[in-house]
């Protein structure tokens, strides 16, 4: 698993900073903190990825995440999206 | 005319072909509620708007535009406004030509809630500065956010609600 690239946390931040002009959702911090949070949350991401996978117990499963990342993201993407719709 | 009088009349708005504020309305909390009509800027390119306008009982003294502007979400922080000026003199100025916009800048702080409104100047001494506008004579005032700035670290849109300009 890598973090994003600069292109892509720019992308991020002027997405993240037009949805919050749409909403009009109070941010009190600056551009340049808002995408220091990018950064950090995606570095963050980075390693609570690694480290949900890697604490998997072993078996076919953890061995399919382990070789295709992309897959273990979208489970994690799934669920995270469910815990927020239901916690 | 005196300073303060309106001189600067305003006949129409209009988006340059790219890179153009978006017209955008703001629901106010009133029953029925306000639509404000206002255009985004966004906060991380710069983006412009035109004002075709005419200089009207101006006596040399100068201009002063204000800039009336809300924040989409801030509540804090600086958005850079620019405005400049090119003059449409009579039987002189080509608009298919290209002009090179000179802005003269300022760094807005945004209100302190989002829905409010922050009211800011730009002044331009007679002459040069505004491109030898003079009275009787129709004008595009360019305004544009300068998003990206150092000085800009405002998030999100800058909402323009209106421009009026006087005499210095």
């Amino acid at each position: 698993m890598t973090a994003l690239s600069t292109d892509d946390i720019d992308a991020l931040h002027a997405q993240t900073m037009r949805n919050w002009s749409s909403s009009h959702t109070e941010t009190p911090i600056t551009k340049a903190q808002a995408r220091a949070l990018l950064v950090l949350i995606d570095v963050g991401l980075e390693g609570a990825e690694s480290s949900i996978v890697s604490g998997l117990p072993a078996g076919p499963g953890k061995t399919w995440l382990v070789a295709n990342a992309a897959i273990g993201r979208e489970l994690m993407e799934r669920v995270e999206r469910r815990r927020k719709e239901v916690l | 005319m005196a300073s303060g009088d309106a001189v600067v009349q305003v006949l129409d708005i209009t988006p340059p072909a790219a890179t153009f504020a978006t017209l955008d309305t703001r629901a106010g909390g009133s029953t029925p509620a306000e639509a404000v009509q206002v255009w985004d800027f966004d906060a991380s390119t710069i983006e412009y708007l035109d004002f075709k306008c005419r200089l009207h009982g101006y006596d040399g003294g100068g201009l002063t535009f204000r800039i009336f502007w809300s924040a989409s979400s801030a509540t804090a922080d600086e958005a850079r406004w620019g405005l400049a000026v090119r003059r449409v003199a009579d039987d002189a100025e080509d608009i298919d030509g290209s002009h090179t916009y000179d802005y003269n800048e300022v760094d807005a702080t945004a209100p302190s809630a989002s829905g409010e409104v922050d009211y800011v100047t730009i002044t331009f001494t007679d002459g040069a500065d505004m491109d030898s506008w003079a009275d009787g004579e129709i004008a595009i005032v360019r305004l544009q956010r300068n998003a990206t700035h150092a000085n800009d670290d405002m998030t999100g849109d800058a909402e323009l609600w209106s421009i009026t300009g006087e005499e210095t």
